[in-house]
């Protein structure tokens, strides 16, 4: 069954909307990620840490101009895991469009 | 788990995964006012042109590109935070931005030198006035062509 091949460090809904933001972007700020998640700083540090330990995200800290920044990448692995995960996820949703076809 | 249940979690995933990548995708198109800026700064540097003082062309065109350029960095570099995936542009969305660059100063010179040959008084004022009003009009279409490009490579799409 495809339910097996979903990555439950991606589908917990928190970490999959983080996820699903960084998929898209080179990298994304600390600030992006929270705002767009609606999440406090200490949840999105809590999922990032999770993140970066099971080695989906690396995170850089720097500054611009005198401001301390925080970038978040996606790693190759974490790249490769969400397109497993997204394909897993199309895969539910196309079997039970065809079981309701076919009944 | 039933398989109702969890196709309708699975949705609501892809649908989520959709939402947040649409998201990063319209933070990342340039505003209205920059196509403004750009425009009416080609105007500005096509009536200076219509002077015919060297001095002047050089200084009004090497500040309009040191405009524009510091405008681009800042909102690439310092205002957006986030960068939208390469792969999500591709060679599809530079083709597109190359067709409209090429577009608007192709027009923009046929314009300018055919009101010349024509002894039109202020040719490179006109030529740049067709060139802002593509710049424009056509900068936000450009915008939603990459948005449809980078839409339509996103991962939900992928098969």
């Amino acid at each position: 069954m495809s339910v097996a091949r979903l990555d439950p460090m991606i589908h917990a809904p928190a970490r999959l909307t983080l996820v699903s933001l960084l998929a898209a972007t080179e990298w994304a700020d600390f600030k992006f990620l929270r705002d767009s998640a609606g999440l406090s700083d200490s949840a999105l540090s809590k999922q990032l840490t999770t993140l970066e330990q099971a080695g989906y995200v690396k995170i850089r800290k720097g500054f611009v101009g005198k401001r301390p920044r925080t970038w978040v990448q996606l790693t190759k692995l974490g790249r490769v895991a969400f397109m497993a995960h997204v394909a897993a996820l199309q895969e539910i949703v196309e079997q039970a469009g065809a079981s309701v076809r076919a009944g | 788990m039933t398989q109702q249940t969890g196709s309708e979690q699975a949705a609501a995933a892809l649908e989520e995964i959709d939402q947040r990548q649409r998201q990063v995708i319209d933070q990342a198109l340039v505003p209205r006012w920059f196509w403004w800026m750009v425009g009416v700064g080609m105007v500005a540097v096509g009536a200076v042109a219509d002077t015919g003082q060297t001095r002047y062309i050089v200084a009004a065109a090497f500040t309009y590109a040191l405009l524009v350029a510091a405008v681009s960095v800042w909102f690439i570099a310092g205002r957006a935070r986030a960068r939208v995936h390469s792969e999500l542009l591709g060679a599809q969305a530079a083709v597109a931005i190359l067709a409209f660059v090429y577009v608007v100063v192709g027009l923009s010179l046929a314009v300018a030198f055919r009101l010349k040959a024509g002894h039109v008084a202020h040719p490179g004022t006109f030529g740049t006035l067709v060139g802002a009003v593509l710049v424009i009009a056509g900068g936000p279409m450009l915008m939603s062509v990459l948005r449809r490009i980078m839409l339509a490579k996103r991962a939900t799409s992928m098969r």
